[in-house]
C-alpha cells in the first residue's frame, strides 16, 4: 500500500445528542455517538446501516447543517472551529449535499436555470453576463440540455430532477459532496444512469464523495471504503474489497446476507438476525447484543471498542479475534 | 378453532386474469394505465409482479380487490377468482371476498390500521365481520395465536397496544395477521411490503411469506419494483412496463435468461459487487419511462430499445407464448432469446 494522501476531512469524536418528547417524558437519543471519519481526496466513503442509525445525521454534522455536541471536524488541514467568516463561506462552496428525495430538494416555483445559477451568484461565481453560459455547461456535465433550463422540477422526470440536484451541488466546484441515499427512490432503470454519473463527475473533479446508502450491493459498486453504522456507533469500517470478501462483524454479517441478492439460486433459507433495532432498549454492554447470534457474558458487561483487527479494518466487537477465523461463523451460524 | 386453508386441490388457478384493461377517467379523455394485462396465480404459487413506478401494478391489485379509485375503470376484461368473475358479482359480495378469501397487505401498514384502535380490537373485528359464528373468547384466542403465527412476540400482551406504540416492522407483521385472521384466506395480494422497511427486517418478512406459501399453501401475488426480493422470493415472474406485461416466467428462467430487451436492460443494470467491477460504468437503459397518457404506437418500450428495428415503432407486439411455456411481448424475442443467452446471466 502506497502511503495515504493526507485527508480532504477529518471527522474526530463526533456526538449529537436530540430530545424525543414522547407521551409526555422526554428522553435522549444519541444519534451519533464517537463517531470518526476520515474522507480521502477523490474517494468514496460509504456509510452503510439501517433506519434510524444514525447515517444522516453523520450527514448533516458534516455538512454543518447540524453543530455536533462533541467533537472535531477538520476540513482541508483547518479546524471547523477556528475558521473565519470567509473560511466558513469557503466551506459551504467546498463541501455539498445531495438528498435522496429530488422532488422535495428543489423550490418548486423556480425555473431549473435559476436553480442552479442560485449556488453562482451566492457565491460571485459567475458575472451576471456569464451565468447563462456556465447554467448551460453545469447542465451539460450532468447530461441535460439546455432547454431544461427553462422548465420547472414538476415538469422533469425523477431522474432529471436528481441530474438537476446534481448540477446544483457541483455548480460550486465543490470537493466533497455528501450524497445521502440519492438514487434509492428513482425508478430502477434510472437509477443506473445516476451513479454513472456521479462516478463520472467523481473521475473528472477529482470528487470525494460521503455516499449514504441501505443498498449493499451499490456500496460494493462505488466504495472505496466502508463503515457500518448501528444505533449511532461505527461497529466495523474498511477497504470496500475487505469488507465484501470478510465482514467481520456480526451486525455486518446480518447485513449482507439479509440483502436481497437478484439470483434465484441464491436464495436465504432463513433470516440472518430475529428481533429489531430498538434505540435505548440497551445501556450496558454491546449494542447488537440483543439480536446478536455470537453474544457471550462479556458482551453484556462492555461495550465493545472500534478496535483495529488488520490495517484500516476496525471492528467493534468482543469476539472479532476468533471471527477471523471462519471456523465460528460457519459452526454457528451455517 | 379454524381450521386452516380450506384451499381445495384444483387444477384451476386461484387468480386468473384475462386482458384486463384499466383506465382514468381525465378531462382529455380516458388515460389507460393497465392495458390487455393476462396474469395467473396458481394454488400454494407465489408469484412476483415487477415494475417500476407508475406502471401500474398498484391499480391492477386494486382491481382485483375491487378497491379501484373513482376516476379509474375496467374497461374490459375479465378477473375470475376461484372460479367466479369478479365483475360479474355485486360489489357487496366482491367487499365480503375481502379480508376473507382474499387480502390485502399494504406498503404502508398504518393503511390497513386504524390507529385509533387497539390491536386486539382491530383483529377481533375482522373476525365479527367475516366470521360472526365464532365466540368473543375464541376471537381472542385466535388473534393472539394469528400474533404469533406471523412472529410477533409477546402476543398477548401486544392485544393492548395501539398501532403507533409498535415498530414498522411489528405493524406490517400485525397488517399480515390481519389480512389472513379469518382463516380462509386463498390469495394474499401484497403491494409493496416490505419497501418501507430495514433489510433485516424485510428478510424476516419476505421469510414468512415464503413460510406461509409452504406451511398454509397460500396464493401470494407479491408486487415489487425491486428484482432482489423476487428473487428470494417468487416462483414464478410477471415484469410489467407501462402497463402491460412484457414478459412471464418461472424465477430461474427469468433471471438466467430474460427474453425481453427491457427485464434484459433491468437485470444487467443491477450493480453485482466485486472487485473488477468497482468503479466501472453500470449498464443502463438510456431515456424513462413513457407517460401513460402519450399516444402510443407500435411498441411501448421502442424509444429505449437498443434492439428496435423498423417494425417497433409500427406494429404493437403481443404477449406471445414461447415454446417454453414463457410469455413475452416483443417482435424480436426468438432472434433475441438466443443472443441473450449467451450471457453470463449471474455470476
Ligand atoms: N387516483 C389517480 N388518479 C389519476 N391517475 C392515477 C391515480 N392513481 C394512479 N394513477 C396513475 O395510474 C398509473 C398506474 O399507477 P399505479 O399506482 O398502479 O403504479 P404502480 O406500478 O403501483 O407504481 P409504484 O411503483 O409507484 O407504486 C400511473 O400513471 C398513475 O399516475
Ligand atoms: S460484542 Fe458480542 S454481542 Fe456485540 S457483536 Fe460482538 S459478539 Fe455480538
Ligand atoms: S418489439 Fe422492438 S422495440 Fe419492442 S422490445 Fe422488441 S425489439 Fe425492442
Ligand atoms: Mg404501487
Amino acid at each position: 500500500m502506497s502511503t495515504p494522501a493526507p485527508p480532504l476531512l477529518q471527522a474526530s469524536g463526533l456526538r449529537k445528542r436530540y430530545r424525543l418528547r414522547s407521551a409526555g417524558a422526554v428522553r435522549q437519543i444519541t444519534a451519533v455517538d464517537d463517531v470518526s471519519i476520515q474522507l480521502v481526496p477523490g474517494q468514496t466513503l460509504a456509510i452503510v446501516g439501517e433506519s434510524g442509525c444514525g447515517k444522516s445525521t453523520l450527514a448533516k454534522l458534516v455538512t454543518q447543517l447540524e453543530t455536533a455536541d462533541a467533537g472535531e471536524l477538520v476540513f482541508d488541514g483547518r479546524p471547523i472551529s477556528i475558521r473565519s467568516r470567509s473560511e466558513r463561506l469557503r466551506f459551504s462552496r467546498d463541501v455539498q449535499m445531495v438528498f435522496q428525495d429530488p422532488y422535495g430538494s428543489l423550490t418548486p416555483h423556480f425555473r431549473v436555470g435559476s436553480l442552479v445559477a442560485e449556488p453562482l451568484s451566492v457565491h460571485r461565481l459567475a458575472s451576471a453576463t456569464a451565468v447563462r453560459k456556465r447554467v448551460a455547461e453545469i447542465l451539460s456535465s450532468v447530461g441535460l440540455g439546455p432547454e431544461i433550463a427553462g422548465r420547472f422540477p414538476h415538469e422533469l422526470s425523477g431522474g432529471q430532477r436528481q441530474r438537476v440536484s446534481i448540477a446544483r451541488a457541483i455548480a460550486t466546484r465543490p470537493r466533497l459532496i455528501v450524497c445521502d441515499e440519492p438514487v434509492s427512490a428513482l425508478d430502477v432503470s434510472v437509477r443506473s444512469q445516476i451513479v454513472n454519473l456521479l462516478l463520472d463527475l467523481q473521475r473528472d473533479l477529482g470528487l470525494s464523495y460521503l455516499f449514504i446508502s441501505h443498498d449493499l450491493a451499490l456500496v460494493d459498486h462505488i466504495a472505496d471504503t466502508v463503515c457500518v453504522m448501528y444505533l449511532g456507533r461505527i461497529v466495523e469500517q474498511a477497504p470496500a474489497a475487505v469488507f465484501f470478501a470478510a465482514p467481520r462483524h456480526p451486525y455486518s454479517r446480518a447485513l449482507m446476507s439479509s440483502s436481497p441478492v437478484p439470483d434465484p439460486r441464491r436464495r436465504n433459507n432463513a433470516p440472518a438476525v430475529q428481533g429489531e433495532v430498538e434505540a435505548g432498549a440497551i445501556s450496558t454492554g454491546c449494542r447488537f447484543r440483543n439480536r446478536c447470534p455470537l453474544a457471550v457474558d462479556r458482551c453484556a458487561q462492555s461495550d465493545p471498542p472500534l478496535d483495529p483487527v488488520a490495517p484500516g479494518h476496525l471492528v467493534a466487537c468482543h469476539r472479532a479475534e476468533e471471527l477471523g477465523t471462519r471456523a465460528l461463523w460457519t459452526a454457528q451460524l451455517g | 378453532m379454524i381450521s386452516d386453508a380450506s384451499a381445495v386441490l384444483t387444477a384451476s388457478p386461484v387468480l386468473d386474469v384475462r386482458d384486463l384493461t384499466i383506465a382514468f377517467r381525465h378531462r382529455a379523455g380516458p388515460v389507460q394505465v393497465v392495458r390487455g394485462v393476462d396474469l395467473s396465480v396458481g394454488h400454494g404459487e407465489i408469484v412476483g409482479l415487477v415494475g417500476e413506478s407508475g406502471s401500474g401494478k398498484s391499480i391492477f391489485a386494486r382491481a382485483i380487490l375491487g378497491t379501484l379509485p373513482r376516476q379509474a375503470e375496467v374497461l374490459e376484461g375479465k378477473i375470475a377468482f376461484s372460479g367466479s368473475d369478479l365483475r360479474r358479482v355485486p360489489p357487496s359480495e366482491v367487499r365480503q371476498l375481502r379480508g376473507d378469501r382474499m387480502a390485502l397487505v399494504p406498503q404502508e401498514p398504518m393503511t390497513s390500521l386504524n390507529p385509533a384502535l387497539r390491536i386486539g380490537r382491530q383483529l377481533t373485528e375482522v373476525l365479527e365481520v367475516h366470521r360472526p359464528e365464532i365466540g368473543s373468547a375464541a376471537r381472542t384466542a385466535r388473534a393472539i395465536e394469528m400474533l404469533d403465527l406471523v412472529g410477533v412476540n409477546l402476543p398477548g400482551e401486544r392485544l393492548a397496544q395501539y398501532p403507533h406504540q409498535l415498530s414498522g416492522g411489528l405493524r406490517q407483521r400485525v397488517a399480515i395477521a390481519m389480512a389472513l385472521i379469518c382463516g380462509r384466506v386463498e390469495l394474499l395480494i401484497a403491494d409493496e411490503p416490505t419497501t418501507a422497511l430495514d433489510v433485516t427486517i424485510q428478510a424476516q418478512i419476505l421469510d414468512l411469506f415464503v413460510r406461509l406459501q409452504e406451511q398454509q399453501r397460500m396464493s401470494v401475488l407479491l408486487i415489487t419494483h425491486d428484482l432482489g426480493v423476487i428473487a428470494q422470493t417468487a416462483q414464478r415472474v410477471a415484469v410489467m412496463y407501462a402497463g402491460e406485461l412484457v414478459e412471464v416466467a418461472g424465477v430461474n428462467e427469468l433471471f438466467a435468461m430474460p427474453h425481453h430487451p427491457y427485464t434484459r436492460g433491468l437485470l444487467d443494470s443491477l450493480p453485482r459487487g466485486g472487485n473488477a467491477a468497482r468503479k466501472s460504468h453500470l449498464p443502463s437503459i438510456e431515456g424513462t419511462v413513457p407517460s401513460p397518457a402519450a399516444p402510443r404506437q407500435g411498441c411501448a418500450f421502442a424509444d429505449r430499445c437498443a434492439f428496435r428495428v423498423d417494425i417497433c415503432g409500427r406494429r404493437a407486439p403481443m404477449l406471445e407464448a414461447t415454446t417454453s411455456g414463457r410469455s413475452v411481448r416483443c417482435h424480436r424475442w426468438q432472434e433475441l432469446a438466443d443472443r441473450f443467452a449467451c450471457r453470463d446471466a449471474v455470476t
